[in-house]
């Protein structure tokens, strides 16, 4: 069901992107509330005394413990609006805003599913999301044509895709494909989860899920564009979220992407659900088919833009030499998810020439457990603390500090390794986008790999 | 003009196969640079926290992870209830009940005139009890657990707290209790922060024979225009005062012991039920590895206060810098700080080998061998029995050791005091690193994750 406007931009029925919307605000609205309700603000914007920044985000700071409160006040008001579509511009503008300012606030909070989140409500600001099952077009029917622009759709459609495809793509390494890991870890130890668990601890069941994982994420979006197999691709997005989500303790983003798969639908769906008899239900004017943008001119180079920048950035750790899940370079912002087990132990050794001592100092002392815990494996955050640390021993008048970090990894089951250069001074290093040459090689060893059905709860 | 029918004709799921052609592209491509890398990584010599970490096969122990046949995680939970944790506190009461009688023979010697072999005997008591309580430090998971706090364990009560408050002390606040004369009330330490009671107050009150007070000249203790003074006091007052604040204190910490075994006891609590109940009907833990997870919580006492706090900060190996930071010991009145970290890694081995190290029992040693990680089970049970054997071979007292030790970072064995450090190192390592990976045993969640 298409149309052409006098602006020459194909349109599609607005009512499958105004439930996306309408679903988008919701886990918006909820997210912020599981942060008020579950003491999250004080554990992670409170409690910390350091924040690790984002490059050229170092101007984000927390505010006071009220002032968190009110900033997530500010995000549930602005989700609600927007699954209402109340002043739908300005709400999605400020959820957006408000939002990502929290994401930036603090690297070890960094999860894909907020990324996505940030991404998406920027997209919408520029979509008219409010034209159909809103508030705005009930005060404003003139608002309310029920169409939306065909990039509208492909866009969305764009974006999900993007977080599955790469998803898939980064579970295509040895330690995954060859080795099932960190699946065999993470799934042997629930032989006593009702129903499933007394597979959990099988082999079969972790290589399996691994290729079926991969399979999955690699080519759902295909399956889900295909009208025959739809309705059966839904049904397995809908499994493989509420499986995971019952697995793995990944909060909100299996609703998340249950709820963005809705978006590959055809765009009349609701309406077809619901009945066009149903009084708002009906489309004003016939629609017909269009091309993939529906856009021309600038619109376009923009939208092109958008799409090239998220297709190139998850494929830049390729520039990297190594394994992105030992030097984590490119880790962020290119959906990799759940693809690593990995802990690590971290303590800077400090050299103060001016007293000629040299000391050890915990990451304990500047951060919190849950910090601590994320950053040991992440280079560029061990290196952020490194020049924290020497900040904060000049500012007690010594001169010259130089800092060195001492910290052994263990990645996939294995026995821990040194993962940065003891010998190098973190001081001097300077952080940027090109490789670390003072991260170590990665080990050479395969996984371990827990292979006895045991560690039952009972006989 | 074929470019724009091209273009025109080009729809969003032919993108999407570009997407998914693009993706598998890359995996090969991804493939074979991981196969390249392997080939080539195999020729550089990588350094293994392995190399610096000295195994001594002389270190052994009787419990080889024989019953990795019969591993059941809830036999797991069922040893360390019944076989360590439980009995510890038992026996842990049994210490402090006999500290209660002799300081009690304290204050009657005291009161009667000459009390020097009173005192010791009390003393003895304290050392006695101070060494069954730091074996079952690192149990702080359940009732003992903190309360508050970013990850509270499930059935906690506070109780370790009320019995030991360890590196929360303050022994001018002791003194001021002591002079203030309020310690027999009843309820006492209900309205007291712990760092004025606890064994460690009981150490000050019992050891320090100084009858000045541990308070700055401007505070209020010392301030004589007030009502109550410490100079009001003679020294014999002192002795009096501070044996019967010792008296009070020590029927609180016996008070406190007993609740923390009737929080655990079948026909309590029940904590235990619970406990060994996980993931099959327990009211507290949904799954096994709830509970493990408390108890891996607590393990990590090993790291942040065993390793970094009782030995490298007095030793200013660690956030230390000053010219000397023996003053940090834990036992700084009784100098008894060797044989409660040995107590301490003791409880650890003990927790980790399910019962004492010449007892055949489930633990985590089996765990790990029953899925698949003998080298790791092997490796952790001998750098223990080492950190132990080390730490029994150190003379003198670790105070002494750290007054004479010359400040370095401990890259050697040299001095002895960085021996035990590094033999207690590389246990945590290992517990930091692959044990908790592999066993997938961490941290309570505080929030939703998408292991990013």
């Amino acid at each position: 069901m298409w149309t052409q406007t006098k602006s020459l931009s194909l349109e599609v029925d607005g009512a499958g992107p105004a439930v996306f919307r309408i679903l988008f605000g919701l886990l918006g609205f909820w997210s912020a509330l599981r942060f008020i309700l579950n003491d999250w603000i004080e554990r992670f914007f409170v409690v910390p005394t350091f924040f690790f920044k984002y490059q050229g985000f170092e101007w984000v700071t927390a505010w006071s413990q009220t002032g968190m409160y009110i900033h997530f006040g500010l995000i549930a008001l602005s989700a609600l609006l927007v699954t209402l579509g109340l002043f739908y511009r300005v709400s999605v503008v400020v959820f957006f805003l408000s939002f990502t300012y929290v994401e930036f606030i603090d690297v070890t909070n960094y999860l894909n599913h907020y990324y996505f989140i940030s991404l998406v409500s920027f997209l919408m600001i520029f979509m008219p999301l409010n034209r159909c099952f809103s508030l705005d077009a009930w005060f404003k029917p003139s608002r309310g044509s029920g169409h939306v622009p065909l990039w509208v759709l492909n866009l969305l459609r764009f974006q999900v895709g993007c977080v599955y495809l790469y998803a898939g793509v980064a579970k295509m390494g040895a330690d995954w494909l060859q080795y099932a890991q960190p699946l065999n870890i993470w799934l042997s130890p629930k032989t006593d989860m009702p129903l499933v668990g007394p597979w959990m601890d099988s082999l079969w069941l972790h290589y399996g899920m691994s290729w079926m994982g991969c399979f999955f994420d690699t080519t759902i979006v295909f399956w889900l564009l295909w009208k025959r197999s739809r309705p059966f691709a839904y049904g397995v997005v809908v499994f493989f979220h509420l499986f995971t989500g019952y697995l793995f303790n990944i909060g909100l983003f299996p609703v998340i992407m249950m709820a963005s798969a809705t978006i590959f639908f055809d765009p009349s769906w609701p309406r077809r659900l619901l009945g066009s008899s149903v009084p708002g239900f009906s489309l004003s004017a016939p629609l017909r088919p269009g091309h993939f943008w529906g856009l021309h001119g600038f619109g376009k180079v923009l939208i092109l833009g958008y799409c090239l920048v998220q297709l190139l950035l998850p494929l830049r750790t390729f520039t990297y030499d190594g394994n992105v899940l030992w030097h984590e370079a490119g880790m962020r912002w290119s959906w990799r998810v759940m693809v690593r087990q990995k802990t690590a132990s971290l303590t800077y050794k400090v050299t103060l020439p001016k007293i000629g001592r040299t000391t050890l100092v915990s990451p304990s002392k500047y951060l919190t457990r849950h910090q601590e815990r994320e950053i040991s494996t992440q280079p560029d955050l061990i290196l952020q603390l490194a020049h924290h640390i020497a900040r904060d021993f000049e500012a007690k008048g010594h001169e010259s500090v130089e800092v060195r970090a001492e910290v052994t990894a263990s990645l996939n089951g294995r026995r821990a390794q040194v993962l940065v250069d003891p010998t190098i001074d973190l001081a001097k290093e300077e952080d940027g986008f090109g490789p670390k040459s003072w991260v170590l090689p990665a080990p050479t060893d395969p996984p371990l790999q827990l292979n006895r059905k045991v560690a039952r709860h009972s006989l | 003009m074929y470019l724009r029918h091209f273009l025109h004709s080009f729809r969003f799921h032919h993108f999407t196969l570009v997407l998914m052609v693009m993706g598998f592209a890359a995996c090969s491509l991804t493939a074979r640079q991981e196969a390249a890398e392997d080939k080539n990584q195999r020729e550089v010599v990588t350094t293994d926290v392995s190399t610096d970490t000295t195994t001594d096969d002389s270190a052994t122990t009787s419990d080889d992870g024989a019953f990795a046949d019969a591993f059941t995680k809830t036999a797991l939970l069922e040893g360390i209830a019944q076989n360590v944790v439980f009995p510890g506190y038992e026996f842990a009461l049994i210490k402090t009940k006999v500290l209660q009688s002799s300081v009690q023979a304290y204050v009657t010697a005291l009161e009667a005139g000459d009390a020097a072999t009173e005192l010791v005997a009390a003393q003895e008591a304290w050392k006695a009890a101070a060494l069954a309580w730091q074996e079952t430090e690192l149990y702080q998971f359940g009732p003992a657990a903190d309360l508050g706090g970013v990850a509270t364990a499930m059935g906690a009560k506070g109780l370790r707290k009320q019995i030991y408050s360890w590196p929360l002390t303050n022994p001018c606040r002791v003194d001021q209790e002591s002079l203030e004369n309020v310690f027999s009330a009843a309820n006492y330490t209900m309205n007291e922060l712990e760092n004025v009671y606890g064994l460690d107050a009981i150490e000050y009150l019992l050891f320090n024979r100084e009858t000045t007070n541990a308070c700055s000249s401007g505070h209020v203790v010392n301030n004589t225009e007030k009502e109550v003074h410490w100079a009001q006091l003679s020294d014999s007052d002192i002795r009096e005062r501070r044996a019967h604040h010792a008296l009070a204190l020590t029927k609180e910490v016996n008070r406190q012991v007993e609740s923390l075994i009737f929080a655990w006891k079948p026909g309590g609590e029940n904590y235990m039920g619970s406990f060994t109940t996980a993931g099959n009907g327990s009211s507290l833990f949904g799954s096994v590895q709830l509970a493990l997870n408390d108890v891996t919580d607590a393990l990590f006492y090993l790291d942040t206060l065993v390793k970094d706090k009782k030995l490298a900060k007095p030793a200013g190996i660690q956030d230390c810098t000053a010219a000397s930071c023996e003053g940090y010991v834990e036992s700084l009145y009784a100098r008894y700080s060797k044989e409660m970290l040995h107590a301490n890694l003791v409880g650890f081995q003990k927790i980790f080998l399910g019962g004492k190290a010449d007892v055949d029992a489930i633990g985590f040693d089996d765990y790990l061998v029953s899925v698949g990680a003998k080298d790791l089970a092997e490796r952790m049970t001998k750098n223990i029995q080492i950190a132990v054997d080390e730490l029994s071979m150190m003379e003198g007292s670790l105070y002494g050791a750290a007054q004479s030790f010359s400040g370095n970072t401990c890259d050697t064995d040299e001095p002895e005091l960085c021996a035990v450090y590094r033999k207690v190192k590389a246990v945590t390592d290992d517990l930091k690193t692959q044990f908790v990976n592999i066993l997938d045993l961490e941290l309570p969640q505080f929030a939703e994750g998408d292991n990013d």
